[in-house]
């Protein structure tokens, strides 16, 4: 078959399909359905009996401003980037990453100004914290995973590392309201660092989730349908 | 692209996604002959070129849905076309790499049968298990079974279009892994 004829078989083919809608537009959705999962999903594990306080407190806040921040960037990189389109600016990719570095950098700068005290506290409740933020982020990875399969992303990878990045930030968050560890070292190990290798194994990910897009024909020798 | 031509197939696509297909033909007639320019001043080599053309024009009717008829086409296509010219590159250098380790394979050249001597039943046998089961059922019916397409397409519960398709994509993949190793040799 020559490309003519290619032509023509798609052309047979074609019917009406239902557009996607904008970036920005899918982008809110999940957003609003990953704060609703993470949020009933937190109050249903029970939230750390001084929240109230930490409410009050500049620091907290600001460090989940931070996260807030990476999530908000990551989701809108992860949507933007779904869709096939020349001439994506440099900051698309840059902002997600320097969120998460000055979010990383605000507990850095609070624990080099704090007193050193016993490790012990800082380095325990590790792995609960890890079960945690896994918990809170699966379900947002899930929903969003679905979303943009359904569009065409091209640059797998990068979609795949904004997807784990935005819904852990979130899920972080969300470790932060259930958690009483406060140390700097503490949410360093056991909140950020899992943090970073979620987005890193969503990176890993991405090539072979996205690739897996059901498609009508099978477009590689060997791919099946 | 001049933004009158890409208005004009940007106005073709909208149409196509709702359903019309003869906007739709002209739009895949227009765009193959951007893709092909694009693609040949990369490649240079007019089979290639219509192997990335022809992947090009499968992943723009696969995600047609995702074009946003308010942005730019040629930016959308020329997206699709520049990722589609990356993971066939990518491709052909996975296939060289291992035709050349096949190559290296010692049996090769200890076998009396003339055929299996000069490699081409191997080859074969190996670009027939290259394609996918849907391709090779689709082949194997056409092919050796002497279905019509029609046939086949009952048989196998796939639509005509893409009886064709499997085909297509099946005849096309057995001519460039049966190509490759004739070049070498």
């Amino acid at each position: 078959m020559k490309t003519e004829a290619l032509i023509q078989a798609l052309v047979a083919d074609v019917r009406p399909v239902r557009r996607l809608p904008r970036a920005r537009q899918r982008c809110v959705n999940w957003l609003g359905l990953g704060a609703v999962l993470v949020v009933a999903s937190a109050s249903a594990l029970g939230l750390r009996p001084d929240l109230a306080a930490k409410a009050q407190d500049v620091v907290f806040l600001g460090e989940n401003a931070a996260l807030l921040l990476v999530c908000l960037l990551a989701a809108r990189g992860a949507f933007q980037l779904s869709v096939p389109e020349e001439a994506r600016s440099a900051s698309t990719y840059a902002q997600p990453l320097l969120a998460l570095g000055l979010a990383a950098g605000l507990v850095v700068l609070r624990g080099h100004s704090a007193t050193v005290g016993t490790l012990e506290p800082e380095l325990s409740h590790g792995l609960s914290c890890i079960q945690r933020s896994a918990g809170l982020g699966a379900l947002p990875v899930l929903a969003g995973w679905a979303m943009l399969r359904r569009a065409a992303p091209l640059q797998q990878r990068w979609v795949g590392l904004f997807l784990f990045l935005s819904a852990f930030s979130l899920a972080t968050i969300g470790t932060q309201v259930l958690c009483n560890a406060d140390g700097a070292l503490h949410l360093l190990l056991w909140h950020y660092l899992p943090l970073l290798l979620a987005g890193l194994a969503g990176a890993a990910l991405g090539e072979v989730a996205f690739r897996k897009r059901a498609s009508p024909w099978p477009l590689r020798p060997g791919a099946t349908r | 692209m001049e933004p009158h031509v890409d208005q004009r197939l940007a106005a073709w696509m909208k149409q196509a996604q709702d359903g019309d297909r003869e906007a739709y033909e002209r739009l895949l007639i227009e765009v193959t002959a951007l893709v092909r320019r694009f693609v040949g001043a990369r490649l240079g080599h007019a089979g290639w070129t219509d192997d990335v053309v022809q992947e090009t024009l499968f992943s723009i009717h696969r995600d047609r849905h995702t074009y946003d008829p308010s942005r730019s086409f040629g930016s959308w296509m020329y997206a699709i076309a520049r990722h589609r010219l990356i993971d066939w590159t990518r491709k052909r250098r996975r296939v060289l790499a291992h035709e050349e380790l096949r190559e290296e394979a010692p049996e090769r050249a200890s076998s009396s049968d003339p055929l299996l001597e000069h490699g081409a039943l191997e080859r074969v046998r190996r670009a027939w298990l290259g394609l996918s089961s849907q391709q090779r059922e689709v082949i194997q019916q056409l092919e050796l079974d002497g279905l019509s397409v029609r046939e086949v397409a009952q048989a196998t519960r796939l639509s005509e279009s893409s009886v064709k398709v499997s085909a297509h994509r099946g005849y096309k993949a057995l001519r460039k892994l049966l190509s490759i190793g004739t070049d070498e040799d």
